[in-house]
Formats: structure tokens, sequence, C-alpha cells
């Protein structure tokens, strides 16, 4: 899942996440999950004012955004100092449980 | 040593060259302690200041916050509460040259104060206001030694890189003392509350905080989680290692850390939306 700006949103893009109007976090959803996107749905998001939605698999690739191999290798450089402790270990691997499933090929890239 | 820290002290502390606190502030504070004043008062003279409101309406709408739309001075004064619009308001003269000179600075404090926000409310911990306050300013200090030692500065990059050392490592080893430390003299003489300016001069080393150990210890995680992701530039590569005793005063349990990382990385995107507005 992605979360990206709606004007990068693309026609046949399936949404992850329910849309809620920007004052009503919480109340009724405008547009559902996995509806698929059309051209005509994201003038009305856009409409509505809202300023990104969360989309299944990872369809964008962002400015400055890296691969996951790229982004794995940085984040055990970082954890380098530490990696010996097991609860910063243990940090270490919930981030790159969560790179992994943000960005690895199970995410649709 | 122990003479150079000192004498660093002295210079760091010279009230003459230390950037000013608007008037405001002196106002604030004078109607702050009369118990008889109301919420009304102190924001009209929040409001009489132009760029002081509209910094604070901005950092009140800050995803650091998560309060939906404030739109007056009078609502973020009670959403968060008068110390708080206080600490914003000393702290808005510094944020201003934090914000032209090192962006990454900037955008590494806002991700520490919405990440310690994140971590105070799923943990249920009184005051999240001010703990994402006292994140926001936690390296306040490395303003203060970029503007006053600017030689050494040099000096402290090269250690560090040479000897891969933290960034408090190499200042304490240059300048005999360290940029949390330099942050508690400047939030003493600001006047600001213990609850800003413990965990501001202990986000290192939590152990010291003696009245409020459990927000410094907030600081000194959401610090290390934000340096984890990656996100921003502190000055530091490396991730440093979260202390024991913050692990055993918090007791944040694996399913709440996961909970935490995922939601922190989400807000991420929101953080640096609302950075990048700010410098447009």
């Amino acid at each position: 899942m992605q979360k990206i700006p709606l004007q990068l949103v693309a026609e046949g893009m399936v949404l992850g996440r329910d849309v809620f109007r920007k004052d009503s976090v919480g109340g009724i959803p405008i547009c559902g999950k996995d509806t698929v996107l059309t051209a005509e749905l994201v003038k009305r998001l856009n409409y509505m004012d809202i300023k990104s939605i969360y989309v299944k698999g990872h369809p964008v690739m962002l400015d400055g955004e890296r691969s996951l191999d790229q982004a794995l290798e940085e984040l055990d450089r970082r954890f380098e100092k530490v990696i010996s402790d097991p609860q910063m270990a243990r940090i270490r691997d919930i981030y790159a449980d969560y790179l992994q499933r943000v960005m690895g090929d199970d995410s649709g890239r | 040593m122990e003479d150079k820290r000192r004498e660093l002290k002295k210079i760091i502390m010279d009230t003459k060259t230390l950037p000013t606190l608007p008037g405001v502030i002196h106002r604030l504070n004078e109607i702050s302690e009369n118990e008889r004043s109301t919420m009304q008062e102190m924001a009209k003279i929040v409001s009489s200041d132009q760029v002081l409101s509209a910094r604070i309406l901005r950092l009140a709408n800050s995803p650091s916050y998560g309060f939906n739309r404030v739109s007056t001075i009078s609502n973020a004064m009670i959403l968060l509460g008068v110390n708080v619009v206080k600490s914003l308001a000393l702290s808005s003269t510094i944020f201003e040259i934090m914000e032209k000179e090192s962006v990454g600075l900037w955008e590494h404090s806002l991700g520490v104060s919405m990440a310690a926000n994140l971590i105070a409310r799923k943990l249920s911990l009184p005051e999240c206001e001010e703990i994402s306050t006292a994140a926001l300013l936690h390296d306040i200090g490395k303003v203060i030694i970029r503007m006053k030692c600017e030689e050494e500065l040099i000096q402290i990059r090269n250690h560090q890189l040479e000897e891969k050392t933290f960034s408090w490592e190499a200042e304490r080893e240059i300048l005999a003392t360290d940029h949390a430390e330099v942050g508690g003299w400047l939030a003493k003489c600001w006047f600001l509350p213990d609850k800003l300016s413990e965990p501001i001069a202990f986000h290192h080393d939590v152990t010291q905080s003696v009245n409020h150990r459990v927000k410094a210890s907030v600081v000194h995680v959401a610090d290390a989680l934000i340096k984890a992701s990656g996100f921003g530039d502190s000055g530091d590569n490396l991730v440093p290692r979260i202390q024991r005793e913050a692990w055993d005063i918090l007791r944040i349990s694996d399913q709440q850390l996961s909970e935490i990382i995922e939601e922190m990385e989400d807000k991420l995107i929101e953080v640096k939306n609302f950075s990048l507005e700010l410098q447009a």
C-alpha cells in the first residue's frame, strides 16, 4: 500500500483505504476501500479537497525513492553501531519488515 | 577541560548575543502569572504580533500535534495550553534561523516531535502536547553551537567522521559539553518549565533526569526511531542505542512498538509535506 498525492493518481489504481471527508475523519467514508479509481472519481475527490489517498501496491516511484535493496542496505548502515543490542536489533527487524511490506514484490510495484 | 566548559557556557549564555525574545513573551509572562487573567486576554497579546501568530498557528496545525485545523490563536492556546504556546513563541526566533540554515535539522525536529506525540498517546501518558514541544526543541542546543562555535564545528564534524562517533560524543571531546546540555542551559535562560528543560537536557541520558524521566525517555526513544527511519538530518547518520532505563520506564510492548513505527512512517509523509509547505 502506498500513500500518494491525488495529482499522481492514475485510472485503474485501487483504493487501499477508505477515503473520508477532510473534516469528519471517522465519519461515513465517501469512497470505500477496494474501489477502482476512474478519472471522474479522482475529479470528485479533488473537488472535495482530498489531498492524498492510499492505493494498493506501490504504483508510483516518488522523487528520491530507492529500491528495496537500497533501502535495506541503508537501514543496516544506520544500525551499524547498535545491532549487537537485542532490543535495537528488534527495532531494526520491525523496520526491515515494514520496508519489505511496503516496497517488496508482494506490494505489487 | 572544566574551565573550557565554563568559559563556553559564559560565551553561549551571553545574553547580548543570544537571540532576543519578542516583547510579547514578557507581557505574556506577566499576564499568565495573574490568576484572574483570561485566555482571551492572552490570545489578544499573542495576536498583536502577526509573525508570531502565524508561526504558532502553523505549528499548531502541524502533524506533530495531530489536531484538525486550528484557526484562531485562542483555540491554539486552549488546545495546546499556555505553557506550550509560550515556549513555541520562545523558540520561534531560533526556528526561523533553523528553517533557513538547516532544513535537515528542522525536519528531524518536526519528525521527533510527531513521533514523541505518537508514543505518548499510544502509552496514554499525560501532557502529550508538552512532550511534543520538548521534542520539537530537543536539538535547540545544536543551533546555538552552530551559531556560536563556528570554528569548533569543523573540528567536531571531522572528529565525528574519523572516529565514527555520535555528535554529542564529538562535541564533548572538542567543547567539553554537548548540544543537550547547551539546550538545557538555554531552556533555563528562557525560564522554560522543568518538564520542557529536562527532556531537552537529558535526551541522550535519561538517567540524569530527576523530575521528568518519563518525558525525557519519550524524547530519547522518538529521537532514535526517527534516526532509524532516516528522516531529516540531525547531523548523526547512525542510530543511537536506546537506554535500558528508558525501556524500563516506558514499558513499550513489542506490539505497541510495531504499531508506533508503522503509524510514524505513515505520518512522516505529512511531516515532509508540512515542511515543504513552510519552505515554499
